[in-house]
């Protein structure tokens, strides 16, 4: 079921990777796929900025089983999309725009009051704002996202209380994502609990928008993505290359390929670009080399370091889907691989729904990106036993 | 400009003195009620005031409705009475727990499968009636910038998007607020979900269960869900969307939440009658309504070291009875239980002093201190 065959630009004895744990990895994938519990998988391991290992498995679109997930097959990344929001904001943070410890309503004046205005730039990037959680953050049986309560914020267009004057308005619909976001209570002051919020990072985005005065999904395309030459990475993928995309349910198709009227939705910096292996491998190789690639300076190696570094002090819990974590640990941005993880301690990097991750690895000098498209809304397998194996293959 | 508003009396079956209360003191609560009117603090004021079971003061003033040539407010103007429907819903709870049905302690999942899950089996009917149960408060509670919708508001919206999904699954969306039995969380919602065991266990809508096991036989003929056309006229309202909701009432399915929370229109009359019913240890017009027990443990404090932290307030030691206030402000007696409604009115019983004393206070502005906090000590220092 491979696709381009073992590939293989330097030796496995090089790069000190066991050659039988990419064995065991492959037919890892192929048994997940057999089970039906993914659609396809495909992976690439490099070390000391040389890919050793990409290949790819099982069927690219959910309708047609004779189509073939190739190694350069463009997927959803979903939240490894918080990387680049978070590099964004490092890099405005470097030519001095905005500042980790600026409250954020210095930018966005529906967090002027007293019951948000002690919410900075980093306790977005490290969760801990006490924005609302994802769905499905808590286990709760009935989740609910922001975009639910949109219908309450609407400006009023008729009746004693419409809004007339065309610039109001317009400003009503702009913040009406904003406020629906920030509608009710906090789930605690910020700095306390760590609790996975996308739409802290959609306030991230915004901010990102106002700070460069660009919006924010143009920003990472000039500033991040084409500068990197990652030439297959897109929020919007052009229709030619709709062919060469992965999709496994229906929604996913509509996603792509149905009209979306944007214009008042929120900038997606908490999840929404698609990407390949080779386009994942350099901006995480780029990280890896401290923020350069290729001569290109994306950003400092101090933000690198910042951003996979733990950011959060002791004592702060996080409910983190039943796992109730004692002291989290967190990056300024990027998700910190725990001590009794098979990958070793300071690597980083950030999973995605649908899925996908991408870690990087210091210690090994290693970039590791995997796609494991799934419907299952639970395969530990996929994402956890591939990390496994990957890191019991370092000898 | 008026310099006098009128006053009118309704009626009553006993003088000031036969009830040991200073008529001075009705004279000075009249004249604060015509002073806040003409500066605009509310729009009318009524009221009516037993003592021992016997009405002494009944009295209305300003306007039924919001609009120029509005006519006058009567004693027997009927007004939606909102959150003091919240008491008539505990009153039905503790009928079925009288009746055997139910009981306090036990898990709403029991009778509620929407709640038979990890996060909600732990809340309890006790909980609901005490505001303890940890689900999110109503919306203001926290005096939070941007107010998550009403739930019923945010049930009909749930239903575009989600056809299969039903309103007790959207009541209780989202995260918990607090853990149960944690914190005082004013919440409507939990009154709705009261509604939706009462309806359960009886067998019966909420509406018509309320109707017949509290309005029919306590005789409050001027009690409605939903106001007949003939008195549509007789009704006080402060704002268009009051009016039109008196006017075209919106058909309920049982696709809604009922309205155990806040839905109530009534009267003086019948407020003091079901206050009295109260403080006459269950019996009024001739039938018993409640056990003397459940009235007992319904005007108690139930509440331990819990927090509230409503409405701007701290309070660390939060006391509540079962559906009941049992707060006795600034010069009631100890042992004073007590609803409030939006908009606003209220309903008072002080067991010590015998006293029944119900008022409606229409004003888009809702609560006022002048409205509220006034009248009572008026009230309360005219007791001889």
């Amino acid at each position: 079921m491979s696709t381009s065959g073992v590939y293989t630009a330097i030796q496995p004895q090089e790069t000190g990777f066991d050659p039988d744990a990419r064995i065991r990895l492959e037919e890892h994938f192929k048994k997940l796929i057999e089970q039906n519990q993914i659609q396809s998988a495909a992976y690439l391991l490099s070390s000391n900025g040389k890919v050793f290992a990409k290949n790819a498995f099982g069927q690219l679109k959910y309708t047609d089983p004779d189509s073939v997930y190739k190694d350069d097959t463009i997927r959803k990344i979903a939240s490894v999309t918080k990387l680049f929001t978070a590099t964004a904001i490092f890099q405005l943070v470097e030519q001095g725009k905005l500042f980790l410890r600026q409250s954020v309503s210095e930018w966005i004046e529906e967090f002027k009051n007293a019951t948000y205005e002690k919410i900075q730039i980093w306790h977005l990037l490290t969760h801990t704002s006490g924005l609302q959680a994802d769905p499905g953050y808590f286990q709760e049986p009935y989740p609910r996202g922001w975009w639910d309560m949109l219908f309450a914020f609407e400006p009023e267009t008729e009746g004693p209380d419409a809004v007339t004057d065309p610039e109001d308005l317009e400003k009503e619909r702009r913040s009406q994502w904003i406020r629906s976001l920030l509608a009710g209570q906090p789930l605690s002051a910020p700095g306390v609990e760590w609790s996975y919020s996308s739409a802290g990072f959609n306030v991230l985005g915004e901010i990102v928008s106002r700070a460069s005065g660009m919006p924010f999904e143009q920003y990472v395309m000039e500033k991040i993505v084409k500068p990197l030459g990652m030439n297959r990475t897109f929020f919007e993928i052009p229709e030619e290359l709709h062919d060469e995309v992965c999709w496994i349910n229906e929604h996913e198709e509509n996603r792509d390929t149905k009209k979306h009227d944007r214009k008042y939705s929120p900038q997606r910096a908490g999840g929404g670009m698609n990407s390949t292996l080779d386009d994942l491998y350099r901006f995480g190789q780029m990280l890896l080399n401290n923020g350069t690639l290729d001569g290109v300076k994306i950003l400092s190696r101090k933000s690198v370091e910042k951003m996979s570094s733990n950011g959060l002090n002791s004592g702060v819990e996080g409910f983190c889907w039943g796992g109730r974590i004692k002291n989290f640990t967190y990056g300024l941005g990027a998700s910190l691989t725990g001590h009794d993880d098979w990958l070793p301690v300071g690597s980083y990097g950030h999973e995605g729904a649908g899925r996908c991750k991408l870690i990087v690895d210091p210690q090994h000098q290693s970039v590791v990106v995997f796609f494991v498209p799934s419907n299952l809304d639970w395969c530990p397998g996929s994402i956890n036993g591939t990390q496994n194996i990957i890191g019991s293959g370092w000898l | 400009m008026q310099d006098t508003i009128p006053i009118h009396e309704g009626w009553t079956s006993a003088s000031p003195e036969e009830a040991g209360f200073d008529r001075q003191n009705l004279r000075r609560l009249d004249d604060h009620y015509a002073s806040i009117i003409a500066s605009g603090t509310i729009q009318a004021a009524s009221y009516i005031l037993a003592r021992k079971g016997k009405v002494f003061a009944h009295r209305s003033l300003g306007k039924l409705r919001h609009g120029e040539d509005s006519a006058d407010m009567l004693p027997d103007s009927i007004r939606k009475v909102y959150s003091i429907t919240k008491v008539f819903t505990a009153v039905a709870i503790h009928q079925l727990i009288d009746r055997g049905q139910i009981f306090l302690n036990e898990s709403v999942s029991r009778i509620l499968p929407e709640f038979d899950n990890d996060k909600h089996r732990g809340i309890t009917i006790f909980q609901l009636l005490t505001h303890t149960s940890g689900l999110q408060g109503d919306p203001g509670f926290y005096l939070e910038p941007y107010g998550l919708p009403w739930y019923e508001w945010m049930a009909s919206e749930a239903k575009k998007a989600y056809p299969h999904i039903n309103w007790l699954q959207v009541v209780i969306s989202g995260p918990m607020q607090r853990m149960p039995g944690k914190e005082w969380i004013y919440c409507s919602s939990g009154y709705a979900i009261l509604g939706e065991i009462i309806a359960k266990v009886s067998g019966k809508s909420y509406e018509q269960y309320i109707q017949d096991e509290i309005l029919t036989p306590l005789g409050l003929t001027n009690t409605f869900f939903k106001v007949p056309e003939k008195f549509r006229d007789t009704v006080c309202c402060t704002n268009e969307w009051e009016k039109n909701q008196i006017y075209n009432p919106r058909e309920r399915t049982a696709e809604m939440p009922n309205v155990a929370g806040n839905g109530l229109y009534s009267s003086l009359e019948d407020l003091w009658r079901f206050g009295q019913m109260m403080l006459d240890g269950g019996i009024g017009n001739g039938n018993r309504i409640l056990s003397k027990r459940s009235i007992e443990l319904q005007t108690v404090n139930h509440l331990h070291g819990l927090t509230s932290r409503g409405w701007g307030n701290l309070h660390t030691d939060f006391k509540y009875g079962l559906g009941w206030s049992v707060d006795h402000y600034d010069l009631a007696s100890p042992g004073t239980f007590s609803h409030e409604g939006y908009g606003h009115c209220g309903l008072y019983v002080d067991p010590v002093e015998e006293l029944v004393f119900a008022f409606l206070v229409p004003s888009h502005k809702g609560f006022t201190n002048e409205s509220v906090v006034t009248p009572r000590a008026i009230v309360w220092s005219g007791l001889e």
